[in-house]
Formats: structure tokens, sequence, C-alpha cells
């Protein structure tokens, strides 16, 4: 089974690796510890070029966007208003435009507004790039200029780009019939922007946006050319101001023959992963298109799929596939409700760890790694307490505590077993869609304390000895001596976003908290301590 | 086939040039009278000569060309009085700030007359040195043309850069002129009473181009240059081949098109660009086609793209919204989606297409990455995402027209959109 190489994640290669060795005028390749002095060849893609037809073949069924970004960038110093890319996610739009400057060879500066979040950063990223400034320990990492403000950039940025496009002009200009190796291209450079559409979230993205798209006017310079890369459609940019909106290019997702195409590529054994295919293909696509879901999810189902197969290079014939193919079916339907999951790879020490405890504890029944009924992640009890009572706190109106959590600890149900008549049926779904709607409610931590303490204080006088047993469990919860360790807890489980906290009002007094926890997660918890959750929920 | 490419390459990086080159775009409306790019010189050309403060404000519909038209004004002035005229430019997108447009000012200045600029100067030495200069540059019968672009951004605030820019030109000895450019018809109602007592209040309209003057530029732009010397055959054959395509009138009907939904030059400008980098490189010459794969290119429609994006199973949750809408409930959120509508679907018609709870909630989160639904409050009071109350972005008809035009949609859900 070969290694699944999904094309959208090529590496990019940073500024220091993709200097070939091959300098220009037969320099010998510096061993020394320091990197060298970046020069402008280095704003190249570097490497190897690769032809049109590899280009192509590597990215199946995005050849129309291939070739139409290949006619907007157009034959080599020809002008180009800016462009859009736009599509969903792992549609190939980074990965196509940069290969696409490695076949052509042209300089270009790349900033993403991921990593640079914040204009200052942006600017600052754009200016290193083209004053071919690299960050080193000498000078503290400090970038070549500091620029903070879109005035202060495009000032800088006309005086490097001025620069830069001069010594390409330069460049062109001495050796013009023959490029040597790793030489640009050109007297133009362009300038990438990718993930535009997080600068809408920006602080100053009111004046950031109208800015960026505004550039190539208020630069007015015919050798550079803008490329914005961007997740969202064109539309999402509109404002109220107006702006000239970019050519867009859309990358739609891939169809199934394109999906097919991908996952066939770099495959040990073809025609095996082409029968694998025919069966999960179009399934899996019925939930997801983005290819970066499905093979998560493909890979662990394609070593399922080949378990029986003695040879992994066998060729399968109809009665392998039937065979096959009925060996994974029951495994269909669990993997497609967990599609979005991505299995944990434990080490070997944890799996064998893992075996001793499934061997001691026969309580679990599914095999494997797939525990759906398990958390998958170690707490300490009394933060598992602490969840319990923050969901129920959460889920239950206060005035029911007394009663739920009296004395004996249990809830008393006496008390509630009355005919109920239609009008309050209806009281209880209206009651039941409102909290489908509103979700959880907050609560004191006064309040959180008290069921805590009081279902602790249960829990330690039922339990008693078999608590020493169960080795690898945290620490006891205790007595109400240790309130201090919940509070520590509390905070880390607010960290771990199963608690959220509001923002304290002085007209209400103390903060409160809402217990953000999925039920689902609560259930399993739950069960681990062998806690009758449902007899404490508030059905309405 | 080499010696053929050369010439058609050659065209077609000159074509694109002067596409990107505003200058060379806006040189034939120069010719006329009443053109505005006549006006606007007599305006500056005669505050040059008669020595005396002007101000204007040019006003248009984004991308018609005010900027382009200032700077073809401009340059011609500049041609004709050389040292008689230096020019500030700011911009609001990136000036606003009175501290920043008057530093900006500064510096121009100081570039012009070849004085140092000093970065520690503060807002009061900067405007003291502005004032100074216009008295001196108005001593010397020098005008300063302030090009103040995005105007409406520097009305924000407390308008004190257009306060003092526009005192200073009453009071001191200077020479002046203040040209705004706003994108908003109604610049100089932003403008406080008292700046607006001291601002002319002459404004020059930039109106979309007449359908000659339409004719005039296609020409101008796309018709390659036959007065070389040795006569350029391909060219000949090239323009004839364009006034075919000109005259035609399913030419005239895509440019009618193009123009019905915006008809700044900008836009026509996008429109040749993209015809023209698809202009066939074997042939050489630009064909009709060309021009219509660029219409088509333009009339994008990004929802029903992203709809046919959708997996089958985000298609479900969208029409269950869809049908939440219909049942006039107001506000819904992916619990009662799920609840309502999803379950309900699956009882009622056994698909197969139930999934898991959490798969489901996976698909709801890629419909709001791809904008086809979005929460209705700004981020939820910590409410995790299946609390959150969602609307949808797509009208029915939009979602009608896009799974009809879907490839294996399921037919359970053309019914639930017809219903």
């Amino acid at each position: 089974m070969g290694k699944e190489e999904s094309p959208q994640i090529t590496r990019r290669t940073t500024r220091s690796s993709s200097s070939t060795p091959i300098l220009k005028n037969g320099e010998e390749t510096t061993k020394t510890s320091e990197p060298h002095p970046l020069t402008i060849n280095d704003l190249v893609f570097g490497g190897e070029p690769i032809k049109l037809d590899e280009l192509l073949s590597s990215f199946p069924g995005r050849r129309i966007q291939i070739l139409e970004l290949m006619r907007l960038l157009g034959p080599l110093n020809s002008p180009m208003l800016p462009l859009l890319l736009y599509g969903g996610t792992s549609t190939g739009k980074t990965s196509i435009i940069l290969q696409i400057f490695r076949h052509l060879n042209r300089p270009f500066v790349y900033s993403s507004c991921l990593t640079c979040y914040s204009p200052r950063i942006l600017f600052e990223s754009i200016m290193n790039q083209l004053l071919l400034h690299r960050k080193n320990a000498d000078s503290g990492y400090a970038s070549a200029k500091r620029c903070e403000r879109p005035s202060d950039f495009v000032v800088f940025l006309r005086e490097a780009l001025t620069n830069v496009l001069n010594t390409l002009k330069g460049n062109s200009g001495k050796s013009s019939s023959r490029k040597l190796a790793g030489q640009a291209n050109g007297r133009m450079i362009y300038l990438i922007f990718d993930n535009l559409e997080l600068v809408r979230e920006w602080d100053k993205s009111s004046s950031i946006l109208p800015f960026l798209f505004e550039l190539y006017d208020i630069l007015n310079m015919p050798e550079v050319g803008l490329i914005f890369i961007s997740k969202v459609s064109p539309d999402a940019y509109y404002s109220d101001r107006g702006y000239v909106e970019p050519i867009p290019i859309l990358f739609p997702d891939y169809t199934e023959d394109g999906l097919r195409q991908i996952f066939m590529r770099n495959q040990a054994n073809p025609k095996l992963y082409s029968s694998f295919l025919d069966v999960v293909l179009r399934t899996f696509s019925r939930i997801t298109r983005r290819v970066d879901e499905l093979s998560t999810a493909f890979s662990p189902l394609f070593k399922k799929y080949c378990e029986p197969l003695s040879d992994p290079g066998l060729v399968p014939n109809e009665d392998t596939k039937r065979k096959l193919f009925s060996h994974l079916q029951p495994h269909l339907a669990p993997a497609l409700n967990e599609i979005f999951k991505v299995q944990s790879q434990p080490s070997p020490e944890v799996e064998a760890k893992q075996e001793k405890a499934r061997r001691k504890s026969n309580a679990n029944k599914l095999g494997g790694r797939e525990a759906f009924d398990e958390i998958d992640f170690h707490m300490s009890t009394s933060a598992k307490y602490l969840i319990i009572s923050a969901f129920l706190a959460s889920r239950n109106p206060a005035t029911l505590d007394a009663s739920l959590f009296d004395s004996t600890g249990g809830s008393d149900n006496r008390k509630r077993k009355r005919k109920s008549s239609e009008k309050s049926m209806e009281q209880k779904e209206t009651a039941e869609q409102e909290l489908l709607m509103k979700g959880p409610g907050t609560f004191p931590l006064e309040r959180l304390l008290a069921i805590f303490q009081c279902l602790t204080s249960v829990v330690e006088s039922s339990l008693g000895e078999d608590q020493q047993i169960n080795e690898g469990l945290g620490a006891g919860n205790g007595d109400s001596g240790l309130m201090s360790d919940v509070l520590l807890q509390l905070s880390s489980l607010c960290n771990a976003n199963f608690i959220s906290k509001g923002g304290s009002c002085p007209l209400e007094g103390s903060t409160r908290y809402r217990a953000t926890i999925s039920e689902d997660l609560t259930l399993k918890v739950a069960r681990s301590l062998k806690f009758p959750l449902s007899k404490y929920l508030y059905r309405g | 086939m080499k010696g053929r490419e050369n010439p058609a390459e050659d065209a077609l990086i000159l074509l694109r040039s002067r596409i990107c080159n505003p200058n060379f775009v806006f040189t034939p409306f120069s010719d006329s009278p009443d053109s505005n790019y006549s006006k606007l010189k007599f305006i500056i050309s005669s505050s040059v000569t008669e020595a005396c403060n002007n101000s204007i404000l040019l006003l248009g519909p984004r991308g018609s060309g005010k900027t382009a038209v200032l700077e073809l004004v401009i340059r011609d002035l500049l041609a004709e009085h050389a040292d008689m005229i230096s020019v500030i430019r700011l911009n609001g997108i990136l000036h606003s700030d009175d501290n920043c447009a008057v530093k900006e000012i500064a510096r121009q200045l100081c570039v012009e007359h070849q004085l140092l600029f000093s970065k520690m100067a503060s807002f009061d030495d900067n405007s003291q040195f502005m004032i100074a200069m216009l008295r001196e540059c108005g001593l010397a019968h020098k005008t300063i043309i302030f090009v103040l672009d995005e105007f409406d951004f520097f009305t924000q605030g407390k308008q004190r850069l257009l306060y003092s820019l526009l005192d200073a030109m009453q009071s001191v000895m200077s020479q002046a002129v203040v040209i705004g450019v706003s994108c908003r018809l109604d610049a100089d109602q932003l403008l406080e009473k008292r700046v607006r007592s001291r601002f002319s209040h002459r404004k020059v309209l930039f109106l979309p181009p007449s359908k000659e003057d339409l004719q005039r530029l296609l020409e101008h732009i796309l018709s390659l240059p036959v007065d070389t010397s040795p006569p350029n055959d391909y060219a000949v054959e090239f323009n004839m081949k364009l006034h075919q395509i000109l005259a035609d009138e399913r030419f005239k009907e895509i440019i009618n098109t193009l123009l019905n939904s915006d008809s700044t030059v900008k836009h026509l400008l996008r429109f040749l660009f993209y015809a023209v980098c698809h202009m066939d490189l074997e042939s050489g010459f630009l064909s009709l086609d060309n021009f219509r794969t660029a219409m088509s290119s333009i009339q994008r429609q990004p929802k029903m793209e992203y709809l046919q994006d959708c997996s089958i199973l985000e298609l479900y949750i969208l029409v269950c919204m869809k049908r939440l809408e219909v049942k006039e409930q107001n506000s819904y959120n992916f619990n009662s989606v799920m609840k309502a509508e999803y379950k309900g679907i699956h009882d009622a018609y056994q698909t197969s297409d139930y999934y898991a709870r959490n798969v489901c909630l996976r698909a709801f989160e890629h419909l709001v990455q791809r904008e086809l639904i979005c929460f209705m409050d700004n981020r939820g009071n910590n409410q995790s995402i299946e609390f959150r109350a969602v609307k949808l972005l797509i009208s029915s008809h939009e979602l009608y027209q896009g799974l009809k035009s879907y490839r294996s949609c399921p037919a359970i859900l053309r019914k639930l959109v017809d219903q």
C-alpha cells in the first residue's frame, strides 16, 4: 500500500532552503554554518523547474484553472490587473499558484494573512522579502524596517519595489540569450496575498481591506502584479464604499472523477485501490467532498480493507473483490458516522498498557481502538465529578436542587408520578423546545460547589474500599477540606472549554459559569464513574 | 510557427499594457472642449496664471476615471508650466489621520524642494512648516496643487486638516488649488459648516461614457498601430478583423449587457483585459468568442457556485433550514434543525442519508465556512455552535435553482423544496 500523497500539501519551501546551490557565475557552495545572504534570485520558487505537462498532470481535475491562470498571467513582462483566486478548502489554490510560478520561474513575494495576523506583521513580512532581509540572531530577529501604518508601507514598498525592479532589469539585460538555472525570469514581480478572508476579522479591517484592494491603483506600477487568494467568494468583500473588483477565478470542489484521480496517485497497487474506491468513494462523498477529510477517513479503512489479503501486491479479481467488500462492509456504517474523527495514533507503549488494562477490566465490549463509549483522555476523579455537577447545574433549574440533592443523595421520583394532562404535555414540549433553543443555563460558583459537595459526599460513603483497586485514576476526591484543589480543577476545566466563564456583572454579583460540554461526553464521563446521570437530569 | 507567434505575442503584451495604463485609456477623452478634461484644465490653469486660490471636487462612481483624467491634466500642465506648479498627493485611505496627513504633506514638500525631512517633527511643527511653505510659494508665484483622493475619508472626525488647509489658503498670501476626488456624490454635504464656507462649490461630475465615446474608446485601446516604417501586414489585418467584430450586432449586445450592470470605464477595462488574455495566439487575432468568454466570467453567481460544491448532506441541512423558515420560525439553531426537520425527513421518507449528530455538525460548520448560512449574533456569548441562532444566506429561488442543476441530487430534496 503506497503512501498516500495529497497533492494539495506541497511543501512550501522557505526562502533559505529554496536557494539553489547553482549560484550565478559558478560560485562554490560555501559550507559555512551561516546561510549565505539572500539575492534577487531567491525570490523565485527555486528547486527544479517543471514543464507545463508535469504541472497539469500533478493537479488532476484542475486543467481549466491552470490554463486560465497561465493566460491571465500572460507572457513574460506583460502587465496584469489584480486577480482573486477563490474556492473552498483544499481545492489547490495556493499550491497551484506557487507551482505555476515555479514553472514560469518568475520572482514573487508570498505572504499569508494567516501567519501574518496583523497589518504590521503583514507589511513587515513583505518588506523583509523585498529587501532580501533575513532575520537572524544578531539583530535580535528584527525586521528590516518597522512599518505599522499603510501610509508608511506604501512609501517603503515603492522604494523597495523600484530597487528590485532595477536589479531585475539589470539581470535581464546582462544575459538575455541564455538564462542560468535559478535566475529569475523577466522584469516583473508579483505579490501574493493568501487567506485574504481572515483580514475581515482584523481590528482595522475597515481600512486595511479597501487598502489592499486599492493597492494596485495607489502604487500605479505596471511591473507589479497582485494576486489574492481567498476561501470566500468575492461578494463577501463588497462594502458600502465600493471597491475595484479584482478578476475572479473560481476553484470549485473536485467532482467524483477528480477525487478518484487524486486518490489514485502514488498508489503502490492501483488496481486494488481502485476497487477500494469503487466501494467507498460514492458513499463517503455524499457527506463531504473535501480532499483532506476524505483522505483521513480512507486511510484506516483501506488498512482494514486489505486485512484479509496475504499479499498486498495482489491484483484482485471479481471473487477477491467480493470477499474484500464483505469483509469491509460491517465497518462502513460506523465509519460513516465517524468520518470527521481523526483517530489518534498511540505509541506502542500506550497500546501495550491499554491491552493490559483491557485484560483486567472485562467491561470493554468493543475491541480495538474504536471504543466509542470511552473517553480517550485522562481526567482525575474530582474533575469528572466537577464536570457532572456543572452539567447538572446548567441543565436543571435551580429550584429543583433541593429536591434532587436531598440528604439521601438520590432523586425522589415519587412526587412527580402524576398523570400528565394534555396541557402539561404541551408545556413539556415547549419547554423542551426552549431548552433546545436556549442552550445551557448559567450558574454561580456557589451552586456548583454545593452540588459537587453533595455528589461527592454520597459517592464517598458508598464507594469505600473499591477506589483503591482502580489504579491509574487520579487522587481521590476526598473531603470538603480540599476546596482549593477543586477551584484549581475548575480553572483548568475552563481552559479546556468544558465550562465557560461569563463576564462579571456588578448587578448580578459574582461571575456565572456555563457548562459547554456536550451531553455525549458527559454521559461518557458519568459512565466511567458508574454515576446514574439520567436520574438527576431534569427532563421537563 | 515561431515567426508567427512573435507578432501575436507582442500584440498581446501591447494590448495588456495599454489596458493597465490609465493614462493611455483616457487620452481620447481630452479632445472635445466640453469634456471633463478640458473643464478641469481650464480651472486649474486659470488659477495658476491668475495667481489665485481655488478648490474643486471631482465626483463620480468608482472607476469612472476621475484620478486618471486628473493625472492627465496635471501631466500636461507640468509640461506647460514646469516650475510654476508643485503637486502634493494625499489619499484618504492612507492619510485620514490628521497627524499622518500633515506629516505626508511635509514629507512631499521636502522632497519637492530638496529639504531635509525629519521624522521626529510633531503635528504642530509640520503644520507650521506647511503654512510657511504656502506663504513662500505664494510670494514666489508658485501654485501648490493638493490632490485629496478618497476625499470622504478626510471628512471623518474633526476635519482639522481640511480646515487648516482651507484657512491657510484664505488668510496667508498663498496660491493653492485643492482638488478633492470622491466616489460619494454628496461629499460636500459631509463638510462642516466652517469648512464648507471656505470651500468653493465647484463640482465636476464624471458620468458614464456615451455610445460614441465608448466606440472611440474601444477602437483606441484595441487597434494596433499601423504607422510603423516597414508596413505591418499583421497589424492591418488585425485591425480589419477587429472592426468587423466591433460592428457586429452580437458584440454590441454583449457590451450593452456588460454596461447595464456597471457602466464605469474600469468595469469595461476588466472585461477587455479578460477578453484580450484569451486571444488565440495561434491565429493571432481577436474573435467574438473571446468577448463571450469574458462576459460569462464576469456574470458569476458565487452562491450558485458554492451550492454546486456542497455535498449531499449539506444540501439536506439547507433544505431543512429552508423548511423551518417557510414554517415561519423566526429563529432556529442547529439543534432545532436536527430534531425538527432532519429526523422528520428521515422518519417520513426512510432516506439512506441519516447520519450521526457529530457528522451533521461538521457539515453545518462547512456551510458556515462557505457563507451559505451565518450566525445571527456576533461572537456568540460563549455559546457553543449548536445553540447559536442561524439564518440562511440564500433565497429559496437560489436554492431551488441550485438543486435543479446539481448532479445526482436526491429526488426527495427537490420534492421537499417544491412544496
